[in-house]
């Protein structure tokens, strides 16, 4: 399987050198008492320690494989019913013989189907239910195959911690307590190691993300889109406080649900997140050591494949030097022209800056500044003090407001 | 005239999403607006197509047998953990 880097961050460097404590407890699960805001505070962690996060691509469903830095092992979710062999032939692929913890979020086929395969293949300790039941075939072959093999059969409670890993907190944010439709039911974990956070939201709707908001710090650097990027979930109060640097999309190719929906899709890349689909990159990783963390995948963004200009305009980069990360946008033609909305992207480098309201005259050029001494007035404008472009080559590319390449530096 | 047992397994937006009986790895959507009376989630029907319309009973006796012996199977799994 050939992978390829597309995005390496750095975050803080505030914990190195701190040392990793074994939690004491044993427990399965520990139930929290839920009346204020739950903390999901950073956890020391040794820098060299590596978890990872597997967005298995199972078509139209969800799978997530999480590899903790301990090495144990937790599946949420398991696909539909069909692609039961593709995600034990995925987990063996990443060496995974035993399973710690499965999560089936809620009873949807498209969610459960493929553990009915994983509970005849693989070992399991413990499988966490979210509690709403369900009259499938296959929701009742799941509890018969927990119940023959003699699974540890959880149903969680909103607030509880799940010990997967003494260097990992992972916390309950939703579950099936009272819900009134399957999706509703969703069990949602929030998984934090150092500084990097994963909140999985299942199929869990706006209502839930609402309560949510009330009850928990949300705030998540990545963020596995509910109900395969739906409307039904993401709202906008939801994006802005979970505030995202990445968000993943699960779903196939030209479903019948018109999943993802582009409203949504479009709010990630207004608040800056990167967004990755399975349907476009295949299998998604995400690495970290709690503070750094990189994305892979499986295949390059379908923008990154096609960079042909999709529309005709005055407005066109004329400039990149990417040592000193300054970037070059002329109007050529002969009226001014307001840059609100539009976008500039490093392809390579995977970044995106958002143009804010400032109109370009006719015959004039600015210039996007970034890096340590990005310039700021006359003429420049300042992205960041981070570094945005990849010195061995980043191609540029401007966007108008309505997502059409205008312009592309190679 | 194709006649085939389906568990309704979920709602996605107007879609109903049916699970064929018993594999359930085939599928059958159906607009909720076609449909001729109200269901829910988890309901097993019997589903005819004729003249390019779906005719759907719902099988009540098979879903209380069902919902028995799921939450029988619930009771157990409980049982052992404690």
């Amino acid at each position: 399987m050939r992978y390829k880097v597309f995005i390496m961050f750095t975050l803080l460097l505030l914990l190195v050198g701190c040392t990793l404590e074994e939690s004491p407890k044993e427990s399965v699960v520990e139930q929290e008492e839920q009346k204020e805001q739950v903390e999901t505070t950073a956890i020391p962690i040794k820098p060299s320690e590596e978890m990872t996060v597997h967005f298995i691509d199972v078509g139209q469903g969800d799978s997530i494989l999480i590899q903790s830095p301990k090495g144990r092992n937790m599946l949420i979710d398991g696909g539909k019913k069909g692609v039961g062999v593709e995600v034990v032939s995925y987990l063996r692929k990443q060496g995974v013989e035993k399973l710690d913890y499965v999560v089936a979020t809620h009873p949807d086929s498209d969610h459960i189907g493929g553990l009915i395969t994983v509970l005849n293949s693989i070992s399991i300790n413990n499988f966490v239910d979210s509690g709403k039941t369900h009259t499938s075939q296959t929701y009742e072959e799941m509890l018969q195959l927990i119940l023959d093999k003699n699974i540890s059969y959880i149903v969680p409670f909103k607030g509880d911690q799940i010990a997967l890993d003494p260097g990992l907190k992972v916390t309950v944010m939703n579950a099936g307590e009272d819900a009134a439709d399957n999706n509703e039911a969703s069990i949602v974990l929030k998984v934090q190691y150092g500084e990097v956070s994963f909140l999985l939201t299942g199929d869990a709707d706006t209502g839930i993300e609402q309560s949510m908001l009330q009850a928990y710090d949300l705030e998540s650097t990545i963020l596995k889109a509910g109900h395969h990027g739906s409307d039904t979930s993401s709202s906008e109060d939801f994006i802005r406080v979970v505030n995202p640097k990445v968000a993943i999309l699960s779903y196939g190719l030209d479903n019948s649900y018109g999943h993802p929906n582009a409203g949504v899709v479009n709010q990630f890349q207004d608040i800056g997140a990167d967004v990755y689909a399975t349907a476009e990159v295949g299998n998604i990783t995400v690495k970290t050591n709690g503070i750094d963390y990189s994305v892979t995948t499986d295949n390059l963004p379908e923008e990154n494949t096609s960079a042909q200009v999709t529309s005709e305009s005055t407005i066109a980069i004329t400039s990149k030097d990417l040592r000193e990360e300054i970037v070059g946008i002329t109007n050529n033609g002969e009226s001014s022209i307001n840059l609100k909305g539009w976008r500039l992207v490093s392809v390579s480098g995977n970044q995106t800056f958002k143009f804010p309201n400032i109109t370009l005259a006719a015959g004039k050029t600015i210039y996007i500044t970034s890096g340590p001494d990005a310039a700021e007035g006359q003429g420049n404008i300042k992205w960041t003090n981070g570094q945005m472009w990849l010195n061995d080559g980043d191609a540029a590319r401007l966007l108008n407001d309505k997502g059409e390449i205008v312009s592309e530096l190679k | 005239m194709n006649s085939n047992k389906y568990t309704l397994d979920r709602f996605e937006k107007d879609i109903a999403v049916f699970l064929k009986f018993p594999e359930e790895v085939d599928q059958l959507l159906i607009d909720r607006n076609l449909m001729t009376i109200s269901l829910q989630e988890g309901d097993i029907v019997e589903i005819t197509q004729y003249d390019g319309t779906y005719h759907i009973e719902v099988l009540e006796a098979e879903i209380k047998s069902t919902r028995e012996r799921v939450q029988n199977l619930i009771e157990q799994l409980e049982k052992n953990n404690k």
